[in-house]
């Protein structure tokens, strides 16, 4: 992972032995985080090639059991119907091999879309709610997704809960994900609602970056990926509270992270 | 890549030396090599002359392992200006050491192969500035097919330490069923014994499947690598160690 996480709450000499909290700081909990090869200067054709997954945490709160019979629980969708989407854009040759082009600074968008590995698959799913959890898995590519009906002449409303792992103050309705790099998204999506049979598209309709002016609602919580456009700046509010040693931060358009784009805080006494 | 599904194919055009000899890029130049290119021209008053200096620097730490394991390109922006001549003045001026050559060549060529090795800006203005390509090193080993690259600006033990981490030749397997490679003991490498040996062609077959295949299970000798006085590779090889802090 990008961030030290040893899957215990931040803030242990704070909160440990507070009344009511057991470790750490409930607000730092995390959800849904990644992994990937970060092997230095070789990220972008390792991770393209597939050296990434998903890393889920619960807790009491988001705890992974729709029938949890805590009374704190959220009871989000869950497995089979918490579903993880990896997104990558891929280039193949004529013999349907992968390729890359190393020397490009600003990488090649792919022509395929694969989703955890497969070009353009299929899910069936019930007539019930589901908690799909989107990871933009780079190497370059930004993304805005729209649910859309087959003709792609009606676009779906969903519940967007949680950013980089955060669940958001409060759930959002929302009709496009727009991810970067690294970024993920968790939605709830009720498909209960359609009848039998119906087939639904997830689209990508993002042809440019826009500048924007303002931070849009889905990137107003805790974040650990920034989506930075051409002479943008943004401040960050970075704390280190657990543990001193090395944090890397790099660009995580993963070619510019290869061609150096990469700093190092270093956390000492 | 794995195979044949390299897109990093390069051109094989003709370019001439600061000694006034013509190579062909790839043959000569690129080919079973760990080399170092950045982008420079001799009246270039901004960061050419701190960046070749910079790379002077990191030529002396690489020493005699410039123009034997490793092979550092500067490629003229101004082909029309920069004769081999020229080329030769600048390099002497700034102490330029064998092992590294500058090169010029025909307008077309040298602006296909700037495009090819990536230094360039999608936005046409600041692509026709000529100081926009002049701040990186592109740095490759071209038998791995793994390339990457580094500030020109960098501290040199930075630029040296990203060379050792594209050059392979000091990976072997630990142990025949261990699957991991771990970097050869550099103190005991002489840089002129490896280059004059063929390399062991485990090694080989590990480089075509370097990235997600299974490693050769091949047991190891010691007695493949000649042992040797300290060289410059020590030196290297503490660069690279410096740099695996990072990781």
């Amino acid at each position: 992972m990008d961030h030290f996480y040893p899957n215990i709450l931040a803030g242990y000499d704070e909160f440990h032995g507070v009344p009511g909290y057991t470790i750490g700081d409930p607000r730092e909990a995390l959800g849904t985080l990644w992994y990937h090869d970060h092997t230095l200067d070789f990220t972008s054709p390792n991770v393209y090639r597939g050296m990434a997954g998903f890393y889920l945490l619960f807790d009491d709160l988001d705890s992974g059991d729709e029938h949890d019979p805590n009374p704190q629980a959220l009871r989000l969708p869950s497995s089979p119907y918490d579903y993880q989407f990896i997104f990558q854009d891929k280039r193949f040759d004529a013999n349907g091999v992968l390729t890359f082009d190393q020397f490009t600074p600003e990488g090649v968008p792919g022509d395929k879309m694969t989703v955890n590995g497969k070009i353009e698959p299929v899910l069936h799913v019930a007539r019930r709610k589901y908690r799909l959890r989107f990871l933009n898995g780079g190497p370059t590519r930004f993304y805005e997704f729209y649910l859309v009906n087959t003709g792609g002449t009606a676009s779906y409303t969903f519940t967007y809960i949680a950013n980089d792992g955060n669940l958001l103050p409060a759930p959002m309705t929302d009709y496009k994900v727009r991810i970067g790099v690294a970024e993920r998204a968790d939605i709830v999506v009720d498909f209960g609602g359609f009848p039998l049979g119906t087939e639904f598209c997830l689209v990508n309709r993002l042809e440019q970056p826009d500048n924007r002016i303002s931070i849009p609602p889905h990137e107003r919580g805790r974040k650990d990926v920034y989506v930075l456009g051409p002479a943008e700046s943004v401040k960050v509010f970075l704390r280190f509270r657990d543990f001193k040693g090395k944090y890397p931060m790099h660009c995580h358009n993963l070619v510019h992270e290869d061609h150096a784009m990469m700093v190092r805080w270093d956390i000492v006494d | 890549m794995d195979g044949g599904a390299r897109a990093t194919a390069l051109p094989n055009i003709t370019l001439y030396t600061h000694e006034g000899k013509a190579v062909t890029f790839y043959d000569d130049l690129i080919c079973g090599k760990v080399v170092a290119i950045n982008m420079m021209y001799a009246e270039c008053e901004g960061i050419c002359p701190i960046a070749t200096s910079n790379l002077v620097r990191v030529q002396e730490l690489l020493g005699e392992c410039v123009g034997r394991d490793i092979f550092l390109y500067a490629l003229t922006l101004q082909p029309e200006i920069d004769t081999p001549q020229r080329l030769q003045e600048y390099a002497e001026m700034h102490g330029v050491k064998p092992g590294w050559w500058f090169l010029t060549g025909a307008r077309a060529d040298i602006e296909h192969l700037r495009y090819r090795l990536g230094f360039f800006d999608l936005n046409p203005v600041v692509d026709g500035e000529k100081a926009t390509h002049t701040g990186m090193v592109r740095i490759g080993n071209d038998e791995y097919d793994r390339w990457t690259s580094a500030s020109a600006l960098a501290k040199p033990e930075q630029i040296v330490a990203t060379i050792n981490h594209v050059d392979r030749s000091g990976m072997r397997p630990v142990g025949r069923h261990s699957g991991t490679l771990r970097p050869a003991p550099w103190h005991l490498l002489s840089c002129r014994a490896r280059t004059s040996a063929p390399r062991p062609s485990f090694l080989r077959r590990a480089s075509a499947s370097w990235a997600l295949g299974p490693l050769p299970s091949s047991p190891v000798g010691v007695t493949l690598w000649p042992k040797a006085a300290p060289t410059c590779r020590s030196l290297a090889g503490l660069c690279c160690s410096l740099a695996s802090v990072w990781l």
